[in-house]
């Protein structure tokens, strides 16, 4: 699955198939950037330069478009890696990545990185994974906008979001992300007045439990079954 | 929650694991015309989770999926 955080750094794919010491060496390399809720990892159209592992805190990325509008992509959780198209070359960064609360990421600058890669072809290998699950994310994602009415789609963004980041409590499964109403509306490319009518009609039938910033998923299956129904 | 160490698939057992250690157990849902195999909620819900979003009775389902378990070696867990 595209984006599934893991606990352990040593499970990310980047690392698939390296040794535990040829892990150790890599993280060796790597320098720990902390900044705080607000304030950029990098911005887009930055020349990609490094590549980051997210440890601590939530990160937002972010587009914006050509008038103006920013669109939310995607939050990051830890351990998620972000700003992958450094591994490949001459790339700027298409989104921007703001810390939501206070952050802690390894990164590893393009020198290093690229002495890795040569070192360690494997990571170039699991790189091109990464990138590639990445982009399959965004074509299901886009085909869903194409052809999926909006109530599917926010269903689906949902239990997305439950299956990357959710807790199970004896109440249901807990989406906990500084995501608004307004945020998830850009996700899944509709309205902020759809977006509410939509989880006010689910939490009338007592599908979700729709706080702020935080979605408790009372009933999965009925969202299923909203996911899954045929267009 | 995974299967008993008697091999014993149970009302506990929590749907993505099932599936991972004893894949012939699949087709059994599929039978059913269940949407559990690679659903997104299926690392947080149960066996009795999905008989009881689809109606099923427990210990018929429980049957099938024992018997379709049982009768492959479960598969490693990586």
């Amino acid at each position: 699955m595209p984006f599934q955080p893991v606990s352990r750094l040593e499970d990310l794919t980047l690392f698939n198939k390296l040794t535990e010491e040829e892990i150790r060496q890599i993280l060796k390399t790597a320098r720990q950037q902390h900044i705080q809720a607000g304030e950029f990892y990098f911005m887009q159209d930055d020349p990609a330069e490094a590549f980051y592992v997210l440890t601590k805190g939530k990160v937002r990325l972010t587009q914006f478009t050509a008038d103006g509008q920013q669109i939310l992509l995607r939050i990051i959780v830890p351990v998620t890696p972000f700003g992958a198209v450094a591994l490949a070359d001459h790339e700027t960064y298409p989104v921007s990545a703001q810390a939501v609360e206070a952050c802690t990421a390894l990164v590893w600058g393009k020198t290093v990185l690229s002495q890795l890669l040569g070192r360690f072809p494997q990571m170039a290998v699991n790189a091109v994974k990464i990138m590639a699950e990445h982009v399959q994310e965004f074509q299901q994602r886009f085909t869903e906008i194409a052809t999926q009415r909006v109530e599917r789609r926010l269903a689906r963004m949902i239990l997305r979001l439950a299956h990357q980041t959710g807790v199970k409590t004896p109440r249901g499964v807990e989406v906990n992300l500084p995501l608004s109403r307004q945020d998830l509306a850009e996700m899944v490319g509709t309205t902020l007045y759809t977006v509410s009518r939509t989880l006010s009609q689910w939490e009338s039938q007592g599908l979700i439990q729709a706080g702020r910033e935080r979605i408790l998923i009372l009933h999965p299956h009925g969202l299923v079954k909203i996911a899954e129904e045929e267009t | 929650m995974m299967t008993h160490p008697s091999g014993l698939i149970l009302p506990e057992s929590r749907l993505s694991d099932l599936m991972r250690e004893h894949p012939h157990t699949i087709p059994v849902f599929l039978r059913h015309h269940m949407v559990c195999v690679g659903c997104w909620m299926s690392k947080f819900d149960t066996v009795a989770d999905a008989v009881w979003n689809y109606g099923l009775d427990m210990e018929t389902f429980l049957r099938e999926l024992n018997q379709s378990a049982q009768s492959i070696p479960p598969q490693g867990t990586d």
